[in-house]
């Protein structure tokens, strides 16, 4: 990303976008639906085109990438007029199922993120994209403390959704 | 951060990972991806045209004010210092305007400053007819001659199409300057037929 930020070279960006657009799609999809993940996704390397000067070496250039996914995600959200949901201490109610956590299903743990808020949904999915909690500080541009609570909250409501309540957080 | 130890997180990253694996671009949209971006040239005009809009914004802006500050018919409060540069319209009730239109016709109109002068209007109208020499300042000169009438309030707004003419009929005395007080001689029908200095009987309005 430095080198793409100093030379405006096509064949690092070749190499970020072979790099990391497959992470970056998946996030977007999370966050939303496949058609405008891929619309987003678009703008973003776009845009990564447009600010590459304003590229810092020490950032992460994943979290930088994130970062500027994400902003554009809200940005066409408002555009669109579809408010996200940004509430922090959402409690979801216990699934009634026997389900143990042993044998979840890949479709019941998809259903179960996609019903967590739009902030906890994105805490967790960083969080398991293997980005720090600084990192998910900067794409997130939220306090170390609240993210913190996402997490806590993301995991208390998954277990909740999946029939996990034995667990602890 | 992880707990690789806890069964859940364990769970939690492997649907992740395999929601990961079955959620990517396929080779198409990565191909059209990539084509985009790297035959995409940065778009440096964005801000070249902020900075354009911007200039064009102040320009016009600056053209307004400028523009209102030097017509006296366009400004609600106008104009420049005290002595005899300025006029004030709202010193004013009402303004008389004398021209010779595009037809070539004399024609005079009053503008009115208040409307609720409206019977003072008539009677200032009466009188403006009536009147053979009527008496004022020259206030301010740019291409109109603007007089403060020795009739209260009223000032007098000769347009440049009747100063011509005047001027073209030898009806304008020479040497006439801001601040002379001035004679203008009115015909029958209130017209205004030739401008002169009021001579040395009539110094002052009221004199």
């Amino acid at each position: 990303m430095a080198s793409y930020a100093k030379s405006g070279d096509n064949r690092y960006l070749e190499q970020l976008i072979a790099l990391y657009s497959n992470d970056l799609y998946h996030y977007l999809v999370t966050q939303s639906n496949t058609h405008l993940a891929y619309d987003v996704s678009q703008q973003t390397w776009l845009k990564v085109i447009e600010k590459r000067h304003l590229y810092q070496a020490q950032t992460t250039p994943k979290a930088w990438l994130f970062k500027l996914a994400r902003n554009t995600l809200i940005d066409e959200y408002r555009r669109q007029q579809h408010f996200v949901e940004l509430d922090e201490n959402t409690h979801l109610p216990a699934k009634q199922s026997e389900q143990s956590d042993t044998n979840i299903s890949y479709e019941a743990f998809d259903a179960a993120l996609k019903q967590l808020s739009f902030v906890q949904r994105e805490a967790i999915t960083l969080q398991q994209e293997g980005f720090s909690l600084a990192d998910i500080e900067l794409i997130t541009q939220s306090s170390l403390e609240t993210i913190k609570t996402r997490l806590r909250y993301a995991k208390q409501n998954l277990k909740r959704l999946l029939g996990a309540n034995n667990e602890q957080a | 951060m992880n707990k690789p130890d806890e069964p859940f997180d364990q769970k939690l990253t492997q649907h992740y990972k395999e929601r990961k694996a079955r959620t990517t671009l396929t080779s198409v949209q990565q191909k059209a991806l990539l084509n985009t971006a790297t035959h995409t040239k940065p778009k440096k005009f964005g801000f070249t045209l902020q900075l354009t809009s911007l200039a064009c914004a102040l320009g016009v802006f600056a053209f307004i004010v400028f523009d209102n500050n030097d017509g006296i018919n366009h400004a609600p409060k106008t104009v420049l210092n005290s002595v005899f540069n300025t006029i004030d319209i709202h010193d004013y009730s009402i303004i008389k305007t004398h021209e010779i239109n595009q037809a070539g016709s004399y024609a005079s109109s009053i503008n009115e400053q208040k409307h609720a002068l409206d019977s003072q209007l008539a009677n200032d109208l009466r009188r403006h007819q009536q009147r053979h020499i009527e008496y004022g300042t020259l206030v301010k000169v740019d291409n109109d001659w603007y007089i403060a009438s020795c009739n209260d309030e009223v000032l007098v707004q000769i347009k440049h199409s009747l100063l011509s003419d005047l001027k073209g009929k030898h009806a304008v005395e020479s040497n006439i300057n801001t601040g002379d007080m001035l004679a203008m001689a009115h015909n029958g029908k209130g017209q205004i037929i030739a401008l002169k200095h009021a001579g040395n009987g009539v110094k002052q309005c009221g004199a």
